[in-house]
């Protein structure tokens, strides 16, 4: 597999803030990758690294084979930016913005009209082509941020936060675009702090907490990672002490514990772990309502290894 | 550089709307000011005659008072005195009687009487008023009546000398002046309605982003912004040149109207300089409009633009040095009440180069201000 970038030993350093510590991380062809962490986790800071938008205090970064600088310009010309805030100009309709962006990369006219013209019907702003973004909905103005990004073809597409304060039609919208692009052979990198989104798209995930990478994997060699391998919630109205200190000696069971008319049972990987559970409740005369079973999700990796959710520090 | 004209174009009605008020004024300047206004001013001293059976010293001191600025005339008919008010030939009459200044020291009121039947004569009453308010205080200082008299003559005397001053004074100038003076509002409030807006949808966080990662090179950017700017700048700097010329071609001589063209291309340089600086330091439009208005008539006011700075606290004239078109004032002035080029010609580049240096230092203070945002 070819890497498309790889990030060495980096370090940034605002004044006395570690924004990035010691990073490593390579990124390979036709993958998506998410960077995965909590606000001012150090996401943007990479981003803003690999395009050479900042300097960094120590480390190396290539981007496909090259050593990425300002003024590497045929490798910026690979490249495709979608930031988290839009970044268009008011003055210019939507046609426009796009043409200008895309005239960052393509010089020929009869080549970038053509470029333009599929981003707009990629991302559906034909009926739009002559509004003005302050005539657009947040989900259209998101998709032209979108447009503006892409419109040259690049082979490495980053997304920095795009669906931050998105409608959820226009979030599906924004997701099935990307795994499109990636489809038609786009590498991209995408960050965002919604581990749902992640989940859902990339193949390949980065969990970053200040500044440090936490895990690299796929999900599912993530959630391998730790020893949550399924929670189990059981409605229990009341829940005698001896019980609950059963359920905790059950084998599989990491822990249990009852709060507010539920019980929560954290069992390591075990086929049967649901019926165990029910078979001990049924057996020492407990009744109980609703049952739930879950598969580890992101949030317990990022809480099994940091020690603190992920879901409370992106809020 | 086609991105930098359109979002200009966008500012196009407004810029149409600041050239009509220019121009409404210029041609009120044009018919209430200038050459004639001399004519005018002399045209407003009054006939007065005056039936004085008092003869006194006080009489006589308020006959030579109000001649230093009318006409005044001993010769009283009484027959004709009503027609000749009726026909406008003469246009106040006052009657002293006999005995009047011994009243006067007195203390006791008449033994005067003022007639007219013109309405705009009536500030004659409030003058004359005055100078025996003037009088009155000279004898409480315990002075003669010819003292007191003389002394009210001879600090009237030094008062016009005052408002009359050297020179011209700026209120009768001719219309070119005004133009040239009017063009130190009109250019920087126009370029920083225009550029304003380029600079802050360029240089917003964003957008710089965005076209940082892009193929072309921050220098080539630059240049491209740069050069439209400078189409943007000499359009509207042409434009107000061959306003001036067509209208008040006639108030320069070439060499005066050259001076002019140069005194305003170093206003148009600070201009551009002071825009491109509010452009990247406010936050949006309605910031930019009143960064327009605040920066335009503030520092026309200031640098007596629009009141002469002869008029204004020194402390306001001490500040206005600190501001590019308190220099560029100096030049217009030099230009319109200079005797001969020679003359004023050491002046006027003078100021020329501190305009410059104006120029400079804004254009640097706007570099600054870009690499501070680049790092951050």
């Amino acid at each position: 597999m070819d890497t498309v970038v790889k990030i060495e030993n980096l370090v940034k350093r605002y004044k006395e803030l570690v924004a990035v510590d010691h990073m490593n991380l390579s990124i390979e062809k036709g993958e998506i990758f998410g960077l995965l962490g909590p606000n001012g986790s150090g996401k943007s800071t990479i981003i803003n690294c690999i395009l050479s938008l900042t300097d960094f205090d120590k480390g190396e970064i290539t981007v496909f084979g090259e050593r990425m600088r300002a003024d590497n310009y045929s490798v910026k010309g690979r490249i495709g930016v979608v930031l988290q805030n839009v970044a268009v100009f008011d003055e210019l309709t939507v046609y426009e913005n796009i043409d200008y962006f895309c005239s960052l990369y393509v010089k020929d006219k009869k080549k970038r009209k053509a470029l333009v013209e599929e981003a707009i019907a990629f991302v559906g702003l034909e009926e739009f082509v002559k509004f003005y973004p302050k005539k657009l909905s947040g989900g259209l103005l998101r998709r032209l941020n979108i447009a503006c990004g892409i419109a040259h073809k690049p082979e490495l597409i980053i997304f920095d936060e795009p669906t931050v304060a998105v409608d959820p039609q226009s979030r599906n919208k924004i997701l099935e675009g990307i795994q499109e692009l990636n489809r038609q052979g786009a590498t991209v990198i995408y960050t965002s702090h919604y581990m749902e989104e992640v989940e859902q798209i990339c193949s390949r995930i980065a969990i970053i907490d200040k500044g440090q990478l936490v895990a690299t994997g796929t999900k599912e060699e993530l959630k391998s990672m730790i020893q949550t391998g399924e929670t189990i919630r059981v409605e229990v109205p009341e829940l005698r002490s001896e019980v609950l200190f059963g359920l905790q000696k059950l084998s599989h069971v990491l822990s249990a514990e009852y709060k507010e008319g539920l019980v929560t049972i954290k069992c390591s990987g075990g086929r049967h772990n649901v019926l165990h559970v029910l078979e001990y409740l049924n057996n020492s005369e407990t009744s109980f309502g609703r049952v739930f079973a879950e598969q580890p999700t992101l949030n317990d990796v990022f809480l099994e290894i940091t020690g603190k959710e992920l879901r409370d520090e992106a809020k | 550089m086609k991105t930098v004209l359109k979002i200009a174009k966008k500012a196009l009605p407004s810029v149409i709307i600041y050239l009509c008020i220019f121009c409404a004024l210029m041609f009120a300047f044009t018919f209430f000011a200038g050459k004639d206004q001399e004519k005018n001013f002399q045209a407003t001293e009054l006939d007065i005659i005056m039936d004085d059976r008092d003869a006194s010293v006080l009489s006589k001191a308020l006959s030579d008072y109000l001649a230093k600025e009318n006409n005044v005339s001993g010769e009283f008919d009484e027959e004709l005195v009503s027609e000749l008010l009726f026909t406008g030939t003469i246009d106040y009459v006052i009657y002293i009687e006999e005995g009047f200044e011994e009243k006067f020291l007195a203390g006791e009121q008449g033994g005067i009487e003022r007639q007219s039947i013109r309405a705009n004569v009536a500030f004659l009453d409030q003058k004359t008023e005055l100078f025996f308010r003037y009088v009155r205080a000279e004898l409480a200082l315990g002075k003669t009546i010819e003292d007191a008299c003389d002394a009210v003559l001879l600090n009237c005397d030094k008062q016009s000398q005052t408002e009359v001053k050297s020179g011209k004074s700026a209120f009768l100038m001719a219309p070119g002046y005004y133009f040239l003076a009017y063009l130190s509002y009109i250019l920087p409030a126009i370029l920083i309605m225009i550029l304003g807006p380029i600079m802050y949808a360029f240089y917003k966080k964003e957008v710089k982003m965005r076209t940082d990662c892009g193929m072309v090179s921050v220098r080539k950017q630059n240049m491209a912004i740069v050069g439209g700017i400078a189409i943007v700048a000499m359009i509207l700097w042409s434009l107000l040149i061959a306003i001036g010329a067509v209208i008040y071609g006639g108030d320069f001589t070439v060499t005066t109207y050259l001076y002019g063209m140069l005194n305003s291309f170093l206003l148009l340089l600070v201009s551009v300089a002071i825009s491109v600086l509010i452009g990247i330091l406010v936050k949006g439009g309605d910031a930019l409009n009143g960064a327009s208005n605040l920066i335009g008539m503030g520092m026309a006011f200031i640098c007596g633009v629009f009141v002469p700075a002869e008029l204004l606290p020194d402390y306001v004239g001490k500040i206005a040095e600190f501001l590019p078109v308190s220099w560029y004032m100096k030049n217009v002035k030099l230009l319109f009440e200079g005797e001969s080029v020679t003359e004023y010609m050491g002046e006027f580049f003078g100021n020329c180069g501190i305009i410059t240096i104006f120029a400079i230092a804004f254009f640097c203070i706007f570099l600054v201000v870009v690499k501070r945002k680049k790092v951050a």
